[in-house]
């Protein structure tokens, strides 16, 4: 018999050689020492190769995905065109809808308000009342959000909500009805000719979250980390949250059917424009929120130290944080309207436009802008309110 | 309740889709889901080393699968569709993000290098070195690698990948040989 190839000796390591050919192949490789050393070195090898995979996919304390919370946001995903085509969107969208990327508390307010670009919510201190001035982006690990945590802290809050306004949206016929409508008058980017395709007043929203005791006092056990104790003044504790309502431009040519993505010349007309008024959140003023946010932050995965030193930078009475997970998008600051603004820009994904939105917070008013294809174009578009 | 209004799930799109599938059509679908999704994503995490991207890449699987708008006893073989088509875009997901990554790296800024346990930096090492060198495989090599590594026999490896089952052994073979050598390239000249 002649030498064994290589597909064979892989085979054999597999324990995927025929039968029938089984019986000449070991006959052989006992009698050919360079045909032994070279089965040798395939099983080596192989072995390497699978256990590099295998630590790859190595994650502690694994128990699986959840495929009832997979299921549902496959479900809204395929309702929603936008996110369905561009996972940087749905990773902003759907994932953040988890309030905790932030902090905990009235910081995890905020960050469940603004949970995705169009940003809704925010704060100033008075007597515990908060109103965004400026934003912040916050980086987050992913593991953060794989490993159930961020639905602990979303149970925390979420588990006691109660809905005193739900306004639904409204069409507006042009701008002067939405003004009407909204309560203040829109701005509108003078940059493009068209009018917008889509005017819409969204609704106002009041309602109230309670900290719920149990999982306030048992969160250092649910995390997983001993040495975050949440303040016991959380527990029990109210965070009613006021959002005013809100005017949302939409321009060109967004597209309506999937196909429509592969037309990538097309979509950097499309342009989505949400304005509304800062949100009140409103608590009791006695919780520190430095020390929330600073719990938040080793949360999404700093250390304690990284937590600190970057809390002491930001006045989370009136930041409106964004939590970006690290490998969907990368962000920038930038300035806009004289203030810190925040620009996303999603990560490339196979051949699909780049999807990026542009947050800032300025005359008591959260704005975020979204669309495809260049980053820069936001700066333009920004520039050109009126 | 979902507390986040305005969230882009309602990017304010005049006309949506309309997904009008059938009954027996979603209810399949479900069921598939069920049945596939956790596997999907761990192979799929052998691949890329993140569960959050190998969850995204999986849901992206399943929305290609419900696009097809087929009924899903008309394949022949869900799973060994299923298997090729998030392995195909999980490597197309590893080669977009090789291609961007020097943008990630300023972009993540200065918060992610500073004070990482050293067994994070280990582990962010090799997944990064694994993904770089199967970005230099070609995708077939890439998905037969990962898919045998998850467990794969021959026979399933073959009805995924269309190949026959008795060419199983030399395509391993050849893909090994090129991963093999892709991995100490990628560790090699890692440039961090």
């Amino acid at each position: 018999m002649s030498h064994v190839s290589d597909g064979v000796l892989r085979a054999r390591f597999d324990g995927e050689l025929g039968e029938a050919d089984l019986p000449a192949v070991e006959r052989h490789l006992s009698t050919c020492a360079a045909c032994r050393a070279r089965a040798d070195r395939m099983a080596s090898s192989a072995e390497a190769i699978h256990a590099l995979f295998s630590r790859q996919a190595a994650v502690p304390d694994e128990t699986g995905p959840d495929v009832a919370e997979a299921f549902a946001r496959f479900q809204n995903r395929r309702k929603d065109v936008f996110s369905e085509r561009v996972p940087f969107w749905s990773a902003l969208a759907a994932r953040m809808r988890v309030p905790a990327w932030v902090a905990i508390g009235a910081v995890a307010v905020v960050a469940l308000l603004v949970a995705s670009p169009p940003t809704r919510a925010v704060a100033r201190k008075l007597l515990g009342v908060f109103r965004a001035k400026t934003v912040v982006a916050v980086p987050m690990d992913h593991d953060f959000v794989a490993n159930g945590k961020g639905q602990i802290i979303s149970d925390l809050l979420s588990s006691s909500t109660t809905v005193t306004l739900d306004e639904q949206p409204r069409d507006a016929a042009n701008v002067e009805e939405a003004a009407l409508l909204a309560g203040f008058a829109p701005r509108l980017p003078a940059i493009r000719s068209d009018p917008p395709r889509i005017l819409r007043v969204e609704g106002a929203h009041k309602f109230y979250l309670t900290a719920d005791r149990k999982r306030v006092e048992s969160f250092a056990e649910l995390v997983g980390r001993p040495d975050l104790r949440l303040p016991p003044e959380l527990a029990g504790a109210k965070v009613m949250v006021d959002i005013p309502r809100g005017v949302r431009a939409v321009y060109g040519e967004c597209p309506d059917v999937p196909a429509a993505m592969a037309q990538s010349s097309r979509l950097t007309s499309c342009l989505d424009f949400l304005q509304v008024p800062s949100a009140t959140v409103t608590t009791l003023p006695e919780l520190d929120l430095a020390q929330l946010a600073e719990i938040g932050l080793e949360l999404t995965g700093m250390t304690q130290a990284q937590a600190q030193s970057f809390g002491r930078t930001v006045d989370w009475t009136s930041t409106l944080a964004i939590a970006l997970p690290r490998e969907s998008a990368r962000f920038d600051e930038v300035t806009v309207d004289g203030q810190r603004a925040v620009l996303i820009v999603g990560r490339q994904y196979l051949d699909w436009p780049t999807r990026w939105a542009l947050i800032w917070v300025g005359q008591e008013r959260v704005y975020s802008l979204s669309g495809f294809g260049d980053p820069q174009s936001a700066l333009q578009v920004a520039g050109s309110l009126r | 309740m979902d507390l986040v209004f305005g969230s882009a799930g309602e990017m304010a799109l005049a006309q949506r889709p309309t997904v009008a599938a059938g009954e027996p059509f979603e209810a399949s679908l479900e069921s598939a889901f069920s049945e596939y999704y956790p596997r999907i994503v761990k192979v799929l995490e052998r691949m890329l080393g993140d569960s959050f991207e190998a969850e995204e890449v999986a849901t992206e699987t399943f929305l290609k699968l419900a696009a097809q708008r087929l009924p899903l006893s008309e394949y022949k073989n869900l799973g060994g569709w299923l298997y090729r088509t998030a392995t195909r875009l999980g490597i197309d997901f590893v080669r977009a993000a090789e291609r961007r990554r020097h943008y990630e790296r300023t972009a993540a800024g200065e918060l992610q290098t500073f004070d990482t346990p050293l067994e994070q930096v280990l582990r962010n090492d090799r997944v990064r070195a694994v993904r770089a060198a199967l970005a230099r495989l070609s995708p077939f090599q890439s998905q037969i690698l990962v898919l045998r590594s998850h467990g794969l026999a021959y026979k399933e490896l073959a009805d995924a990948l269309n190949i026959k089952a008795t060419s199983v052994g030399a395509l391993l073979a050849r893909a090994q040989a090129a991963f093999e050598k892709a991995y100490r390239l990628a560790e090699t000249g890692r440039e961090k």
